[in-house]
């Protein structure tokens, strides 16, 4: 059998106080019924007794009362001289005289009558009545004859009518005597009268009624001929007691128990010295079991209290403890189930081990919580942006592996991914602020979400980019629509910094079809659509489509053929002359990379620089071309050319190198070439990307006295502070300033201010792109250091360096 | 799951208190027996008299003359009729007033409602039957009368009195002697208790009608004290003084049948002798000639009309002072 704790506790309960409580309830019980019964045995017997006592004394007053009466000679002669019945005189004076006499015994406290009956038919009578006309004759018979049946001095006593038919009292205890006299000479006796004097009944009763039996116990008198004559019911007085009562009083000596008239009575009997009376006691055996009932009563109130206390300790045990660890219990199968509410905490009360436990569930619980929501946040931190809140491109990404999964599985059946870029962002980012860039995007990111439809995925890829997923569209036109609807939100201007700015996006769009398993190619298929839409400006959205993945293809194989270039020597480098502007001398040479492609004949570099740029080809490339022209170089310098130097150019990539430093120290070891014969041209946007670590790097090298050129200066807006701040040795002036030198004023005051201001840092000035004369002119009037382009001369191959060494420039000198 | 330890509560509770009961409850059946014989109740319900019922108290005064007897047996017949408790005391001899003052201190301390009395002495009983009033308990006198002027000093007041025209009685009595006397002749008068008022109206009725015949001459006029043993004696005293006396006029029954007991031991058949109270024996002994006359003072009516009024008095009734029943003179 299963027990439930509270049962245990209950039976444990039980065992423990109430058991012991009821055994020693009822043997106090069983006890105390005994004795209560001997002692009410004793005390009813002792009780007895003294009645038995005071009617002996009664009636020894009595018989006295009728000796002393029997034996006045006044009375006896006057009895013995039966009057004739004519006799007026006689009667009249016997009467008198013996009422004188009689009356001097009638004041005997409950005495009714003292009554003469001649056995001559004379009645003397003294008592409560005078009238004596009329009496009950067979109760006088009836005296008269047990009287002369009696012996003398003999009496009778027992309970009788009253002979006097006029007195108020009925029923009487008679006592009789018979009165006999002795004639002188005769040696017989003669009887001569019956006496009879009878008492009140009522006054035995009012003193057996004092006695007290306790609850319904009665005391009982009767006489020789078991009439009875005390009995608390008036009514009874007189009658007879019952022959089966009769007869089991005559058979029984001791106490017993019986039941009379319905009710069962423990009887007890003591038989009085004379007249064959008895006295009686009937006492209820409830009455004792009454007596005894209180205790039983006691241990009935002491075993509810104990029920009572036991229930409230089950009550409060399941209260206390039961319900609180099914409460755990539950708790913890709902945690496992994993049904919410699990966690809510527990009400803890008082101090013991379950409020222990309930505490600590509790802790449990809430740390459980606590680290739930850190794994909640870093979540969301993982897959959310900070600033706008928008999900990241990992999540992005996530969330379209799904899409192409249910697209693959059939489940999806039209859906897009848009890149979308912001237009002109760096400048808004650049002359307001990055605050301002933070607001913009924000702005962007609320805008986005009102124009995408409730399903949709939006997610901020990276600085202005954003992608949005569309799940279930109805074909591209959908898409487009939607396109639409971004293009439309974005345009609203608002203001920024009290400065109105207009948004502009450019939209790619890639659908989504079972031909993709990477979620990356898809970004960059819209990617690559989206530069489409920017580069193409007008309508600001562009679907990827064949054309394009043609496109597309073309760059990475491309690229792929750019990743063997190296190794099948397809790359060499063409040398562009550095002049020197106050004199025409050649410097030194800018080593430009070529790529020989085996199908395609020459790549211009712009169609694979940038190629090279986005992966780490560029690294490789950058080495190498620096390892070629130090080896050039070496060339150069043994065949009587010293002072040469040469300029390599450093992709923004190489600065993620960490071994970049080393490398160089190492190559240039290797080709035996002079730090000081290198110069290392890095783009004023190169130094922009990551300024401090690119500083870091410079000065670096700068320590090794390798030459810094700034390539490309002008185009980037950075400040002479910002120069101030650079190891450089040469700013190189953007070529399309160089440009417009003899078209624009601008272009040429801006020039000369570069100039200008380079000297004033220290710094040389090398002009690019120098294709004209004028060009020369001004920029040697203006103090100009060095300069290259087609007006000294084509970039050519090293072997035709050595050549241009020997023979010189192969133009005409221009007049420096 | 709680409902069903409620259910194991339920029951180690009701085992255990199975348990208890039985233990308690043991018990051996005996045989039911009955107290009393069924047939042999007594039957006088009715005797069972309700204790609101007034207690009214006879007191009389002698046990011995049947005058008494006669005036309870009337008394008896208003108890029955008027639904009051009769208590009928009586001093052993016309001469135990002791005995009835104790009597009526008894009936003061049993408290009473009412006292119906014959006093045997018209001043003696005065005081106590004061005290009785005084504790509120109802008065009414008959027979013989309790001195007025004493009555009206002690202040008991409202006694009414019932009797008799004792002077007239007597007179009646004694003209029948005084008619049969036409010679000179001797004449005793017994009286009865020289202090109580009836027997004082009595000798004067008796003397009035003496006076009336110049050929009487009363020779003794003497007390027996009502009794009969006393007349006797004091019958025979006086016969021996006057050997001639012709007529004797006793002022009750009881001395008549004293005098004639004495007049017959010695054969003087000749003396006329008249009695008061009308006996049983005494109107017997009119009719066969031994008594003149007796006077019928109807005592029934006497008793009967004494508790009357004591219930009368009870219920706040005005009752006149003094109630004369009519006397009727028994003769030949």
């Amino acid at each position: 059998m299963k027990l439930s704790l509270t049962i245990k506790f209950i039976i444990f309960l039980h065992l423990a106080s109430i058991i012991p409580l009821l055994i020693v309830g009822l043997s106090a019980y069983e006890v105390s019924r005994t004795t209560l019964r001997d002692e009410l045995k004793r005390s009813t017997s002792q009780l007895i007794q003294q009645q038995q006592e005071y009617l002996d004394l009664q009636l020894d007053q009595i018989e006295s009362l009728i000796t002393n009466i029997s034996s006045v000679e006044t009375i006896t002669h006057a009895l013995a001289e039966e009057p004739a019945p004519e006799d007026s005189y006689t009667r009249l004076a016997t009467q008198a005289r013996i009422g004188y006499i009689l009356d001097g015994y009638a004041n005997l406290r409950g005495l009714v009558s003292i009554d003469i009956f001649t056995l001559g038919g004379n009645h003397y009578h003294v008592g409560d009545t005078l009238d004596i006309s009329n009496i009950r004759t067979d109760v006088r018979d009836r005296l008269v004859l047990r009287a002369r049946s009696l012996g003398p001095s003999e009496m009778w006593a027992g309970i009788e009518q009253n002979v006097n038919t006029v007195s108020n009292t009925e029923q009487v205890l008679t006592v009789l005597r018979l009165i006999s006299i002795t004639d002188r000479g005769s040696p017989t006796t003669r009887p001569i009268a019956a006496l009879v004097v009878n008492y009140d009944i009522d006054y035995l009763y009012e003193h057996f009624r004092r006695i007290d039996l306790g609850a319904g116990g009665i005391l009982i008198v009767v006489d020789s001929e078991q009439r009875i004559v005390y009995h608390p019911n008036q009514q009874i007085i007189g009658s007879q007691l019952s022959s089966d009562l009769k007869e089991r009083l005559q058979s029984t000596q001791d106490d017993f128990t019986a039941t009379i008239d319905g009710e069962e009575l423990l009887v007890s009997y003591a038989r009085l010295s004379r007249h064959g009376w008895a006295v009686m006691s009937l006492i209820p055996t409830k009455t004792l079991s009454a007596r005894a009932a209180t205790i039983s009563t006691a241990m009935g109130i002491a075993l509810l209290v104990a029920f009572t206390i036991a229930g409230a300790a089950a009550i409060i045990f399941s209260y206390t403890i039961v319900a609180p660890l099914r409460q755990l219990t539950r708790r913890f199968q709902l945690y496992r189930a994993d049904v919410p509410g699990w966690e809510a905490p527990l009400p803890v009360r008082g101090h013991d081990e379950i409020a222990e436990l309930t505490r600590w569930f509790n802790l449990f619980s809430e740390s459980l919580q606590m680290r739930w929501k850190i794994e909640d946040q870093l979540r969301h931190q993982a897959t959310h942006d900070a600033l706008t809140g928008l999900p990241n491109r990992v999540y992005f990404s996530e969330q379209l592996a799904m899409t192409l999964a249910r697209t693959q599985a059939g489940e999806e059946s039209s859906a897009a991914v848009l890149f979308l870029d912001l237009d002109r962002f760096k400048i808004v980012n650049d002359s307001l602020g990055h605050a301002a860039g933070d607001q913009v995007l924000i702005i962007t990111a609320r805008r986005l979400r009102a124009a995408v439809r409730m399903d949709d995925t939006l997610a901020r890829l990276g600085g202005d980019e954003f992608a949005i997923l569309l799940n279930q569209l109805n074909g591209t036109d959908e898409a487009i629509q939607i396109a639409d609807r971004i293009k439309q939100e974005l345009g609203a201007p608002f203001e920024i910094q009290g400065v109105e700015v207009a948004l502009r996006a450019s939209i790619g769009i890639a659908i989504i079809s079972n031909t993709y398993a990477n979620p990356e190619d898809l970004l960059r298929e819209a990617d690559t659509a989206m530069y489409r839409a920017k580069a193409a400006g007008g309508t600001g959205y562009m679907i990827f489509d064949d054309a394009m993945h043609q496109q597309s293809m073309e760059i990475l194989r491309l690229e792929a053929d750019l990743r063997h270039a190296i190794g099948r020597h397809e790359l060499h480098i063409s040398y562009q002359p550095i002049i020197r502007l106050d004199n025409g001398a050649i410097q030194g040479f800018e080593a430009l990379i070529r790529w020989h492609h085996p199908e395609r004949g020459e790549v211009a570099p712009k169609d694979f620089l940038p190629l090279a740029e986005e992966t780490e080809l560029i690294q490789q490339i950058d080495m190498w071309v620096l390892r070629s022209a130090c080896t050039d170089l070496r060339h150069w310098h043994e065949a009587g050319h010293p002072t040469l130097g040469v300029s390599i150019n450093l992709s923004a990539r190489n600065f993620q190198n960490m071994r970049l430093v080393e490398q160089i120290q190492a190559i240039m070891l290797e080709t035996k070439i002079s730090p000081r014969s290198i110069q290392l041209e890095i783009t004023e946007r190169a130094i922009m990307t990551d300024t401090e670590r690119t500083i870091s790097i410079l000065e670096q090298l700068s320590d090794l006295e390798i030459q810094i050129a700034i390539d490309d200066f002008g185009t980037n807006y950075s400040s002479l502070a910002f120069l101030k701040r650079l190891p450089a040795n040469n700013v190189k002036i953007d070529r399309s300033f160089v440009n417009d030198i003899s078209t624009s004023l601008d272009a040429a005051t801006l020039t000369s201010a570069i100039i200008a201001m380079g000297h004033v840092l220290g710094l040389k000035i090398i002009a690019e792109g120098v294709e004209h004369s004028g060009q020369q002119e001004f920029l040697s009037k203006h103090g100009c250091d060095l300069a290259q382009g087609n007006l000294f001369s084509l970039p050519i191959r090293a072997n035709q360096v050595t050549m241009l060494l020997t023979n010189g420039l192969n133009r005409e000198p221009v007049a420096f | 799951m709680r409902h069903t330890n409620n259910i194991h509560t339920f029951w180690i509770l009701a085992t255990l208190l199975l348990i208890v009961d039985g233990l308690v409850g043991c018990s051996q059946p005996a045989p039911n027996l009955s107290l009393i014989e069924p047939t042999n109740t007594r039957h006088d319900a009715e005797q069972q008299v309700s204790s609101g019922q007034p207690h009214i108290a006879l007191v009389m005064k002698t046990l011995t003359n049947p005058f008494f007897a006669e005036m309870e047996r009337g008394a008896r017949m208003a108890e029955s009729e008027l639904g009051i408790t009769l208590i009928v005391k009586t001093a052993a001899q016309e001469t135990s007033i002791d005995q009835q003052i104790a009597i009526i201190e008894r009936l003061i301390l049993d408290q009473v409602d009412a006292i119906v009395v014959a006093p045997g002495d018209s001043t003696s009983l005065v005081p106590v039957l004061r005290r009785a009033q005084e504790a509120g308990i109802v008065i009414v006198n008959v027979d013989n009368r309790l001195d007025e002027s004493l009555v009206y000093e002690m202040g008991l007041v409202g006694v009414p009195f019932i009797s008799v025209d004792n002077v007239d009685g007597a007179y009646q009595a004694a003209q029948m002697i005084s008619q049969r006397i036409t010679t000179p002749t001797e004449v005793i008068v017994l009286e009865g208790i020289p202090t109580a008022q009836n027997a004082i109206d009595r000798t004067n009725g008796a003397r009035k009608a003496f006076a009336e015949n110049p050929n009487i001459t009363i020779v003794a006029i003497e007390s027996a004290h009502w009794k009969i043993d006393e007349s006797y004696e004091v019958t025979s005293r006086l016969l021996k003084e006057h050997p001639q006396v012709g007529a004797i006029f006793c002022a009750n029954d009881m001395m008549a049948f004293g005098s004639l007991k004495y007049l017959e031991e010695i054969g003087r058949s000749d003396v006329l002798v008249a009695g008061f109270d009308a006996l049983p024996e005494a109107r017997v002994a009119v009719s066969n000639g031994r008594l003149v006359a007796t006077i019928d003072q109807q005592a029934a009516q006497q008793g009967y009309l004494g508790v009357q009024y004591a219930v009368q008095l009870l219920a706040g009734e005005q009752l006149p002072a003094e109630t004369l029943i009519p006397v009727q003179l028994i003769d030949q």
